[in-house]
């Protein structure tokens, strides 16, 4: 079940709400906490019934051996079987095929990738703290279905007695009010931005994938509008987790603090699903040695977390640049850091302009279907297929006839208008403008929010009930 | 439970700003007031009409492929092209066409395929709703209030980004138009799409790869629906509807099954054709509905030819002029 579709927003959500709440005025905590859980497996099951029985195993094995995680093999037993699951379904179909298997056949169960991670934190929790916690407070840490499908990854000692408290918290329509207020803003941020920008991404990379020759300007065009796409999509739906939970009386972390506004690479990561980011530092970074071991172990460290971080998206080589190419930028960051004099540091502008050119330029990987189009991309986007504008454009101003070449269609730009190219950056700017200039939902003023509501409010209720179709999140599919 | 009400007087506000903002302030004038310019100068040119007529209904394949001056001429018939735009609703422009049509009057229909598979919800956001709910609401409350609400709530971010690119356009060039509608004839046919323009569309051409929707899609479409409610209309009011091939590239061959469905949809008024609309990339403008000129005419003949026997007419010969055009179709 997708949040932006009016079934999750005017039936499944009141439903749940109204029963969690119910139960909980009644003083049955844990039958509230019971009927959340159902309902959460409810949404779970909307989305591929099949997937359910894996989770509910993996909620009743991982709460059984937690209780046994201190002592003995059982946490590394469990860490493995956990991440062996993941491996199985995430890359065993590439695994077979490399040994000449043939296909298995293996479809991604929906959010295994996160409420894998999620067991990882919780059973490290228990290995901490010697403390398993109540079974119903633990199963909706895992399942609680605003962030079962692609996070926010919580910290299991800090939302389980949320959990354990939420029921018998009353409910205060100012609370009510600000939780709602953030979902609408993750909606205008999903429904209007996100899938606005997406058909000006597809075209772009579609033409590239397809081997047309994309000329600058297209390239530019699609690489500009998927950067917003996936920040408005994946910021968007944490958003939603974010309002989702505190209608249940649960904070979720911050997943997305302005990453675009990154001074550095280092602190875009600080800023770019930070949970995620968190998670990878925690159990993966720091096992690995961390900064503990010297400069060079500290260097291949962060390469190997940032590489395994990519390889979490899929099993494809493009994810593996993508996250070999920010472990680079990690390097060399650091590197420069270190070795560069004072008057060479750069100004606040020209670091962050050139952070956000890295992270843009390897979004291209991350996007294109393969290496070839990543290829045919980036010769777009350096110019080697040259500038290319609209006959009707430059008859319009004949001065860019000088720079451009003119053609009749700027074909990955997707139709034939004569003001195609300017409205795609007006809206660019637009987007740019909010990512840039504009406080994120959480740093907004109680006016701010208002503001955001009633631009959006109804542009986000037309995509709800109008669109042609209802658009998964990005990270539905990692 | 301020704050809640807060929130909803917000929302409130917003969906006035929203409605009032499309149907009062933005507008499109290049992308869409083409649309509604080209469909007045045709209605136009139907009215100035007395007696019997042909009218030739369909997308831009219509309006391209289609010369209604040839037609005409050899139907010894007056013909309007009505084609503009596959994009706009049948249901809209049956609407406004239905007063310009008269008992004796003939519709030839060789609409695109896409418009009968077009589902209501595609066409009720289709261009016609923004023109429909910033110029014409009346007609468009005629239409019915699914139709009503879908237009209020046609507007989206790109669509009123759009409009403030295209209205400052205009602002600073009133002469801006669209090309495609720039050109046209007193019959409503689109004219000056000649080969020789056709030369820098070439590689564009060659990267079209549009498949024919499926024979269930065809038949099950709103867009048939539509159709057989406007058959139904005109039959009772005494105005015969043929229904046609629109034009595509010759190198997707037609399935087996879409002659009899598409016939069929028409009650077995349909033109036959030997090529069924297929032609060669190389007799294409810059899509697959808009052939050259030169093709327009030589398609125009054939049509004329077929339809004349249906329409109980004799065809007589297109004049020299059409016939040198014609010849230099590749």
């Amino acid at each position: 079940m997708l949040f932006g579709t009016p079934l999750f927003l005017f039936a499944f959500l009141p439903l749940v709400w109204a029963g969690f709440r119910l139960a909980g005025r009644l003083g049955a905590d844990r039958l509230a906490l019971l009927f959340l859980l159902g309902m959460s497996f409810v949404f779970y099951a909307y989305g591929n019934i099949r997937d359910v029985p894996l989770l509910l195993v993996s909620i009743l094995a991982n709460y059984l051996v937690a209780g046994h995680v201190r002592a003995g093999p059982w946490f590394g037993l469990a860490i493995m079987g956990n991440l062996g699951l993941l491996a199985v379904f995430k890359y065993g179909n590439l695994i077979a095929g490399s040994l000449g298997l043939g296909r298995l056949g293996l479809t991604l169960p929906l959010g295994i990738s996160f409420f894998t991670f999620q067991q990882i934190m919780y059973l490290s929790s228990c290995r901490e703290t010697g403390r398993r916690g109540g079974f119903l407070a633990y199963a909706n840490c895992i399942a609680f279905f605003a962030h079962l499908i692609a996070g926010p990854l919580v910290r299991p000692a800090e939302i389980m007695p949320q959990f354990a408290a939420a029921p018998s918290r009353p409910a205060q329509a100012e609370a009510i009010a600000a939780a709602l207020t953030v979902i609408l803003l993750g909606l205008a941020k999903k429904l209007v931005l996100a899938n606005g920008f997406a058909p000006l991404a597809d075209r772009g990379f579609d033409a590239a994938a397809g081997g047309a020759p994309v000329t600058l300007l297209e390239a530019w065009v699609a690489l500009l509008a998927f950067a917003l796409q996936i920040y408005f999509d994946f910021s968007g739906y944490s958003d939603i987790a974010i309002g989702l939970a505190r209608l249940f009386g649960i904070r979720f972390p911050l997943n997305f603090n302005s990453p675009y506004k990154a001074l550095t690479i280092q602190d875009f990561w600080r800023r770019w699903n930070i949970t995620l980011s968190a998670f990878l530092r925690d159990f993966l970074y720091i096992p690995l040695g961390g900064n503990r071991h010297g400069e060079g172990r500290r260097r291949l460290n962060l390469m190997v977390t940032m590489l395994l971080g990519g390889l979490w998206h899929g099993a494809d080589w493009r994810f593996l640049l993508w996250g070999g190419l920010h472990g680079l930028y990690l390097i060399l960051h650091e590197v420069w850091s270190r070795a560069a004099p004072r008057w060479a540091r750069l100004s606040r502008p020209f670091a962050q302009a050139l952070t956000l050119l890295a992270v843009l330029l390897a979004w291209v990987p991350f996007r294109a279907p393969d290496l070839a189009a990543s290829g045919a991309m980036l010769r777009g986007l350096f110019g080697l297929n040259g500038l290319a504008l609209p006959t009707q454009l430059i008859a319009l101003w004949p001065p860019l006839g000088a720079i451009a070449h003119p053609v009749p269609v700027l074909a990955a730009l997707g139709d034939a208008r004569t003001l195609s190219l300017p409205e795609a950056l007006a809206f660019l700017a637009l987007g740019w403008a909010i990512v840039l200039a504009l406080p994120h939902v959480h740093e907004l003023s109680e006016r701010g929010r208002a503001l955001g509501i009633l631009a959006s409010g109804a542009l986000s209720l037309q995509a709800l009930f109008f669109a042609s179709a209802a658009t998964p999140f990005l990270y539905f599919r990692f | 439970m301020r704050k809640l009400f807060a929130l909803l007087a917000l929302l409130l506000v917003s969906l006035g700003l929203y409605a009032a903002a499309f149907a009062l302030v933005l507008d499109r004038p290049l992308d869409l007031g083409p649309l509604r310019l080209a469909i007045a100068a045709k209605r136009a040119a139907a009215a100035r009409i007395e007696g019997p007529k042909l009218v030739i209904f369909a997308g831009s394949n219509a309006l391209f492929s289609h010369s209604c001056a040839v037609i005409g001429s050899m139907l010894n018939l007056p013909c309007v092209n009505a084609g503009v735009a596959m994009g706009l609703g049948l249901d809209f422009q049956f609407a406004l066409w239905k007063s310009r049509l008269h008992a004796g009057d003939s519709v030839y229909m060789p609409l695109e395929l896409q418009q009968y598979t077009a589902t209501a919800a595609a066409v009720r956001q289709g261009p016609d709703a923004a023109i429909l709910w910033r110029h014409d609401r009346a007609l468009l409350l005629a239409l019915g209030p699914a139709r009503t609400l879908a237009a209020v709530f046609s507007g989206t971010a790109e669509s009123g980004i759009a409009s403030l690119v295209e209205m400052a356009a205009v602002e600073l060039r009133p002469n801006l138009a669209h090309p495609a509608f720039a050109a046209m004839n007193a019959a409503g046919d689109g004219i000056g799409h000649d080969l020789a323009r056709a030369e820098a569309n070439r590689a564009f051409l060659a990267s079209l790869h549009r498949t024919d929707p499926p024979i269930a899609a065809i038949r099950s479409g709103y867009g048939a629906r539509e159709v057989e409610r406007f058959r139904v209309w005109a039959k009772a009011a005494g105005i015969r509807v043929i229904g046609g091939w629109p034009t595509e590239f010759s190198d997707r061959p037609p399935d087996p099954a879409l002659a009899p469905t598409l016939a069929a949809l028409y009650g077995g008024d349909f033109l036959a054709l030997p090529n069924q609309g297929r032609y060669p990339r190389a007799d294409f403008f810059d899509s697959q509905d808009h052939l050259v000129s030169e093709c327009q005419a030589l398609h125009s003949i054939a049509v004329a030819r077929v339809l004349a026997p249906l329409l109980g007419r004799v065809a007589r010969p297109p004049g020299q002029e059409t016939i040198s055009l014609a010849s230099r179709c590749p």
